[in-house]
């Protein structure tokens, strides 16, 4: 199918009205929950996910899809009026967000973020159409060696650019790996990790492992915080940037738009690590670098085109090759896995109306989140001044009645407090939650490809060596790891602690 | 300083010192448990894998990088601001009992209650917002999710 059928048959799709509702819905929601500190998109799917237990594939992943970006939104709003990140990759916007509106320029600063973030989301869903295809293609001819190279790289990778030690990191890939192998195994059947349990028989859901690390982890942590009273908000006067602003943004924001897009693609490049990574570049450019952090236009402009850039184009991996490239989209692959739809190569072709109407709706939702955040600012603004000690147990009643529909269970709700309170112990000791999901995600895909294509090779393991393509995934990967290393790096030593991301 | 507030300090500042070699020692004990409960299982051998191959190899996998991090870890724990173990307490206390709560007398009093002791006790809030809120949520968040979406949560 050529592209232009696709997107004319994701339209068709997109457009229903049913589909409409959903992704409005979701970008409204997305932006709400955003606006939470602390709750990041990952902690947003998982309490909201629920929510799409009634509805088909499609319908779920759209409106899914339009709570990751408007919640990379509305995180920005806290950041730029008052200081406080709503997640980790808006930890960057606050350096010269919060000065110009410290300046009476917040009304600009929250137009720059909408329109740029519109630019870069733009850019990104045009490379999607044109490359995802054109990966999915190449992906189909891939076997099992070729996919175990590709699932461990990404979660290597992921693991390897965590915030925090790299250590940890890979300590917790090691345990999302073992906590996806509790249950029956596929090939043999027989039981295991299950600790006589027979509920664990069943494995452990998707759903109350992100609630609980996420969702539920997050509120005890802020628990220890003194949580905010309402804030003292001034009034947002003039939303749209000035002409001086356009002309000091418009090449930032063309160029983070492209370099969002490739850090997006690779595994935990999105979020923070492209608004950073685009932040440095930016202020490297410059010709006047003494202004960042004082309330840079250009500095804040390349830091938001990348973050939603880098959130479109993460999609691309997911729906070619079947792996998530972060924990947010982690978890929309255990959506879609939940509807019986198998995110990979063969997705396309098999299920070509969830494929081209995902990419259809993120057009869709990306002009929404302009038309809501430019005109709605003033209420989103408003909502700040509910006090999150009347918030946060709200996300704790709707977290327990989303884990407990998922299968009727009291169970699941157990099993979601106890990660909870695992969530939160690996915050207090530094740990970074990601890799966990990923690799629960990961596990089976690198278990069963690897089983594979040891019967393919009659345990032979230089099957991963001796393959072209495995060969030139493994140089590739390695110089992705050198770079994301390096730049990790250099994140660490300039950016402010407590950026784990969610 | 009260005999209480020298043995809070003391031991605060033993989790500081070792807030790695603590986290590494539990890890240690949760890798051990899992390669406990693999390793009964059948190996097979790599070109006939059996179901016990992939648990184990991973279980070695985190003991040695646990061991690693005991050995090489420096990080300090996330420091808690003072009068916050309450609020963590009592937050706990509520996610445990809430499932509890609800099998015996439904959703909306098991939510009515949690809200009202979170928002009175952690939050703060006076009795008559903390009333507001336990009954508004309550309700509010079960119309949403059982009437609105369908999903099976009973009321009481």
């Amino acid at each position: 199918m050529d592209v232009l059928n696709g997107l004319s048959t994701g339209f068709e799709v997109a457009l229903q009205p049913e589909n409409l509702l959903y992704v409005t819905l979701g970008v409204l929601l997305g932006t709400l929950i955003g606006l939470l500190p602390g709750l990041g998109p990952t902690a947003a799917i998982a309490v909201l996910l629920p929510i799409t237990f009634a509805m088909d594939a499609t319908s779920a992943i759209i409106m899914l899809a339009g709570i990751y970006y408007g919640c990379m939104y509305g995180g920005r709003i806290p950041a730029i009026l008052l200081n406080v990140p709503g997640d980790a990759s808006s930890v960057i916007t606050t350096l010269d967000g919060y000065p110009m509106a410290q300046r009476g320029r917040a009304g600009p600063a929250l137009g720059i973020t909408a329109i740029g973030s519109f630019i870069g989301g733009s850019v990104a869903l045009l490379g999607l159409t044109i490359f995802a295809p054109i990966v999915a293609g190449w992906a189909s001819r891939i076997g099992p060696p070729e996919t175990v190279v590709l699932a461990v790289a990404g979660l290597l990778l992921a693991s390897l650019i965590a915030s925090g030690s790299r250590i940890k990191a890979i300590m917790m890939a090691a345990f999302g790996l073992l906590i996806a192998a509790i249950g029956i195994d596929n090939i043999s059947g027989q039981q295991r990790l299950t600790f006589g349990s027979f509920e664990l028989s069943n494995g452990i859901d998707i759903i109350p492992l992100a609630v609980g690390l996420f969702g539920l982890g997050e509120v005890l942590y802020l628990a220890e915080k003194k949580l905010r009273g309402s804030e003292t908000l001034g009034k947002i006067k003039g939303i749209l940037p000035s002409k001086e602003d356009w002309k000091i943004t418009r090449v930032p924001i063309l160029r983070s738009s492209v370099l969002g897009f490739f850090l997006g693609i690779m595994p935990g490049g999105g979020g923070a690590l492209s608004s950073i990574v685009s932040y440095g570049v930016q202020k490297r450019l410059s010709k006047q670098p003494e202004r960042f952090g004082k309330g840079a236009q250009d500095g804040l402009a390349a830091t938001e085109t990348a973050d939603n850039a880098s959130s479109n184009s993460a999609f691309i991996p997911l729906l070619t090759l079947g792996l998530p490239p972060n924990s947010v989209l982690a978890l929309l692959f255990g959506v879609l896995m939940m509807h019986n739809v198998t995110p990979g190569p063969s997705l396309i072709e098999d299920h070509p109306e969830v494929f081209w109407g995902i990419i259809a709706s993120m057009y869709i939702g990306n002009v929404l989140l302009l038309l809501f955040n430019l005109p709605l600012i003033g209420v989103f603004v408003q909502l700040l001044r509910i006090p999150t000690g009347i918030m946060f147990p709200f996300v704790i009643v709707i977290a327990f009645c989303g884990v407990y529909s998922a299968n009727n269970r009291l169970f699941d709700v157990y099993v979601a407090v106890v990660f909870g309170i695992i969530g939160y112990l690996l915050k207090k000791f530094r740990f970074d939650m990601t890799p966990v999901i990923l690799a629960f995600i990961l596990g089976p895909v690198i278990e069963t490809g690897f089983r594979r294509a040891m019967v393919m090779s009659d345990g032979s393991m230089t099957i991963f060596f001796e393959r072209p393509g495995t060969i030139i995934m493994m140089i590739a990967i390695a110089c992705i790891a050198t770079f994301m290393v390096f730049a990790t790096s250099r994140r660490q030593k300039s950016a402010p602690a407590d950026s784990t991301d969610r | 300083m009260t005999a209480k507030k020298q043995r809070a300090f003391t031991t605060r500042m033993f989790v500081l010192r070792r807030g790695d070699k603590i986290s590494a020692t539990a890890a240690l004990v949760v890798f051990g448990a899992f390669l406990a409960a693999s390793i009964g299982l059948e190996f097979g051998t790599l070109a006939s894998a059996g179901p016990g191959l992939w648990p184990t190899s991973i279980a070695v996998l985190g003991l040695v990088f646990a061991g690693l991090l005991f050995a090489l870890g420096r990080d300090t724990p996330v420091l808690a601001e003072d009068q916050s173990g309450k609020r963590l307490l009592l937050t706990m206390a509520v996610l445990v009992l809430y499932a509890p709560t609800y099998s015996l007398v439904g959703f909306i009093p098991a939510s009515a209650l949690a809200l009202l002791v979170l928002v009175r006790f952690s939050g703060g809030f006076g009795w008559v917002t903390s009333l507001l809120s336990a009954a508004i949520g309550s309700i509010g968040v079960y119309a949403i999710f059982s009437i609105g979406l369908n999903l099976p949560i009973d009321a009481f």
